[in-house]
């Protein structure tokens, strides 16, 4: 099996949030169903995962992400606060899908 | 290579952006007082410099109430936190294209028909039609070069894109162009 696969986030059918059915143990095959929310970071996207990976690998330093993906510091910062904004959004969906 | 040329505050470091923009204003300074020549607003220049301090000193005003007034609308427009050191460097650095654009006066055809413009003797400028027109366009397209990077270094360093960056940048100009015409005249 392809560990290339993109997890998919969004509905093909009706664009709604897809949510984990099932999981399996690839060591005994046990298998468990229900429905399980994606993690919020789990729903950016993949080049703001990477990002996010990213900053945590340069322990949060702004200036070596910069240096490490040839950008100018704001460019970078302005990058980390459209993502901050994302999850504050994603955050605030889930919040209203719950109550 | 082209997304650098149209945005090169996304790559540019503050470091670079500080250094070119002072040896830009440096000589920019040189040049205006080796030429006589005088800002006197934003954008508007005389021929009444006669001293390399007063050039220098204007110029420096120019780019440092622009560096304000777009920290000003940048803290309070952004949602992003926005530092000054980011702002000043990048619109020192945008202003290259606008110090470029005043070349052109060191042609000595091109000098003395702008005097006679500014002389009011439109009359007799208006014999050199065919200059003033060809100067007019190269103008025109180093002053769009140099709007446009005053906006990509305004979007850069506050965050603030799309509609909103546009009407705030177009805030930052026209209260830049105001303030800079009332206060400079004190230099």
């Amino acid at each position: 099996m392809s560990n290339n696969k993109r997890l998919p986030k969004i509905c093909p059918a009706c664009g709604g949030r897809l949510h984990v059915q099932a999981m399996s143990c690839e060591e005994c095959d046990t298998r468990i169903e229900g429905s399980f929310p994606l993690p919020q970071l789990m729903l950016l996207s993949e080049e703001d995962q990477q990002f996010v990976m990213d900053f945590v690998m340069c322990s949060g330093s702004l200036k070596e992400m910069a240096a490490k993906l040839k950008l100018s510091y704001p460019s970078v910062r302005n990058r980390l606060d459209d993502i901050i904004d994302e999850l504050g959004r994603l955050t605030a969906d889930m919040d209203s899908v719950e109550h | 290579m082209m997304n650098k040329f149209l945005n090169p505050f996304k790559y540019l470091s503050l470091r670079k952006a500080w250094c070119w923009g002072i040896a830009a204003l440096i000589l920019a300074s040189v040049y205006y007082w080796m030429n006589g020549l005088r800002p006197t607003s934003l954008t508007q220049l005389d021929f009444g410099g006669s001293r390399l301090w007063i050039a220098t000193a204007r110029l420096t005003a120019v780019w440092l109430i622009y560096a304000v007034i777009m920290y000003i609308v940048g803290v309070a427009a952004s949602r992003s936190k926005v530092r000054f050191g980011d702002v000043a460097a990048f619109s020192a650095f945008a202003r290259i294209p606008f110090y470029l654009s005043t070349l052109m006066f060191a042609i000595p055809s091109v000098k003395s028909v702008f005097a006679l413009t500014m002389d009011g003797n439109l009359n007799a400028a208006m014999q050199y039609v065919n200059l003033l027109s060809l100067v007019g366009v190269v103008s025109l397209i180093i002053l769009i070069w140099w709007i446009y990077w005053e906006y990509q270094a305004f979007s850069e360093s506050t965050n603030l894109k799309s509609g909103k960056g546009v009407g705030c940048f177009i805030l930052v100009y026209i209260l830049t162009y105001v303030a800079t015409g009332l206060l400079i005249r004190f230099i």
